[in-house]
């Protein structure tokens, strides 16, 4: 078991998130020790509630005189400042954006999202939109690089492709940045492995794994990849499958019924899938009416298992597929 | 010599009264560009979905009397400014040289404040909103510009003659 985000020193970009607050936010928080910055991953701004933020060593209440752990002394979130944060954040183009916030999430330059809560507006129990935003949360993307070579060699196929995988964990415990990693070595190749640079087709549902900004990754996933972003995965990968010709597809959060056929689609014609899905362990994922079939099957001849036990990317356990 | 002071004297009176006139003629032109500006933006918002810094972008291109205004708009939302501080400096710098009335200025204030922080549908009403201002206030103000373009010329020469007159 090892500890996959203690493998190389994870930083975030504060700096370029915080452009988007008040200034006054924006001064309190550049306050943070350096070796508190470099780690922060969430910052969370709720109307009448303190500023809040996340970093690998623990939560932060931000005082105008820096990081506090008591909530008591911290800046309390104005109506003013959020107004002046959406305004940021959607370039004061909230009807522009209208189809991504109904999602609950924007996307952000370099790859970071900005997720949103409030008063939502509903007709016939679809979701039309926020009427009035109340709180974002603000997901720093740090992407880090090499974690994935300590699962790779475990997926090699013994002629140099590599076995259709699925990567299990709970939320926030390192899937999306171990799949990131796994696209990028592949797309890039690994000499040192045996890994011949491969064609993969990325399909990025919620702009997650590339951290797509208007179309373009902000994430680098290799010079071999091909991404269709905010699109539902199972068109995502039957487009990519068509029109690409990918060797490797990879996706993020498989979970519907008919995820799980355009997955069984594209392992039949003979591509590699790498998926993940939210889940503590496999035996959960048995238990899905969605997933089980592709388990029974043994679509995914290798499965990787994280948690957060030891931290973010906690490795438990790589099988060959098979329940235990 | 005396006739030529004369003629100088009126023609200057009458120049004065022409250039309220334009004036008038210029707060029209304006408020026309300012109505179809308005529409343009509303189409590259509520339809095109373009971001605010873009879609004020191509309305200035378009040119025409307001085309400053919607320009430094457009000039400091790419600064990132949000939307309403940016309308409003637009506003307070294109003030000075705009002919525009107090009341003209109004649904204009009153846009800059929920511009962009809308959706779609919301921000088609408040454009409608403003538009049917502007309207009504263009409509009263071709109806009058005839008889105030005459007045004011006529007002000059006349003042010219009385000063002439006077002096003479």
């Amino acid at each position: 078991m090892a500890n996959m985000a203690a493998l190389l020193p994870p930083k975030s970009d504060l700096s370029q998130v915080l452009s988007y607050f008040p200034s006054h936010l924006a001064a309190a928080i550049s306050l943070l020790p350096r070796e508190l910055s470099e780690t922060v991953y969430e910052i969370r701004v709720n109307i009448g509630k303190p500023l809040l933020l996340h970093a690998l060593q623990g939560e932060f209440f931000i005082t105008p005189g820096g990081p506090s752990q008591d909530a008591g002394e911290a800046i309390v979130v104005s109506h003013d400042d959020l107004i002046h944060l959406l305004d940021a954040v959607t370039a004061s183009s909230v009807y522009a954006l209208a189809d991504a916030m109904r999602e609950g999430f924007l996307p952000l330059p370099g790859g970071h999202r900005v997720g949103m809560v409030g008063e939502v507006r509903t007709e016939g129990g679809e979701v039309l939109g926020f009427r009035h935003v109340s709180g974002l949360n603000f997901r720093l993307c740090r992407p880090v690089f090499g974690i994935g070579r300590s699962v790779m060699r475990a997926l090699i196929k013994p002629g140099g492709g590599i076995f259709s995988t699925l990567i299990v964990a709970p939320p926030a415990a390192g899937k999306t940045t171990l799949l990131r990693d796994l696209i990028r070595t592949l797309s890039y190749g690994a000499p040192e492995l045996g890994i011949r640079p491969h064609r993969v087709g990325v399909a990025d549902e919620r702009g997650e794994i590339g951290g797509g900004f208007r179309g373009v990754a902000q994430i680098d996933l290799g010079p071999r990849t091909d991404i269709i972003e905010l699109c539902p995965k199972r068109h995502a990968l039957k487009m990519i499958l068509r029109g690409m010709g990918p060797e490797v597809l990879a996706t993020d959060e498989i979970g519907h019924p008919q995820d799980g056929e355009a997955v069984l689609d594209a392992v039949l014609s003979g591509v590699s899938v790498i998926c993940t899905a939210h889940g503590a362990s496999l035996d959960e994922l048995y238990g899905r009416p969605s997933l089980r079939p592709l388990l029974e099957e043994r679509i995914f001849l290798r499965t990787v298992v994280l948690s957060r036990r030891l931290g973010p990317g906690t490795l438990e356990q790589i099988g060959r597929g098979e329940r235990k | 010599m005396r006739m030529v002071g004369a003629v100088m004297v009126v023609a200057s009176a009458f120049y004065l009264g022409h250039l309220h006139a334009r004036q008038k003629e210029r707060r029209v032109l304006e408020l026309v560009a300012l109505l179809a500006g308005l529409q343009l933006l509303e189409s590259e918002v509520v339809f095109g979905r373009r971001l605010f810094a873009d879609a004020l972008s191509r309305v200035a291109e378009v040119g025409g009397e307001a085309s400053p205004f919607f320009a430094a708009a457009a000039q400091s939302s790419r600064r990132g400014e949000p939307a309403a501080r940016a309308w409003e400096s637009a506003l307070r710098a294109w003030r000075r040289q705009a002919q525009l009335l107090e009341g003209d200025w109004r649904p204009l204030t009153r846009l800059g404040a929920v511009i962009g922080v809308t959706e779609a549908e919301d921000q088609a009403r408040h454009f409608h909103m403003a538009r049917v201002e502007i309207e009504g206030r263009l409509h009263a103000a071709r109806e009058q510009l005839p008889k105030a373009t005459r007045l004011y010329r006529a007002l000059g020469l006349s003042m010219g003659l009385v000063v002439v007159i006077f002096l003479y």
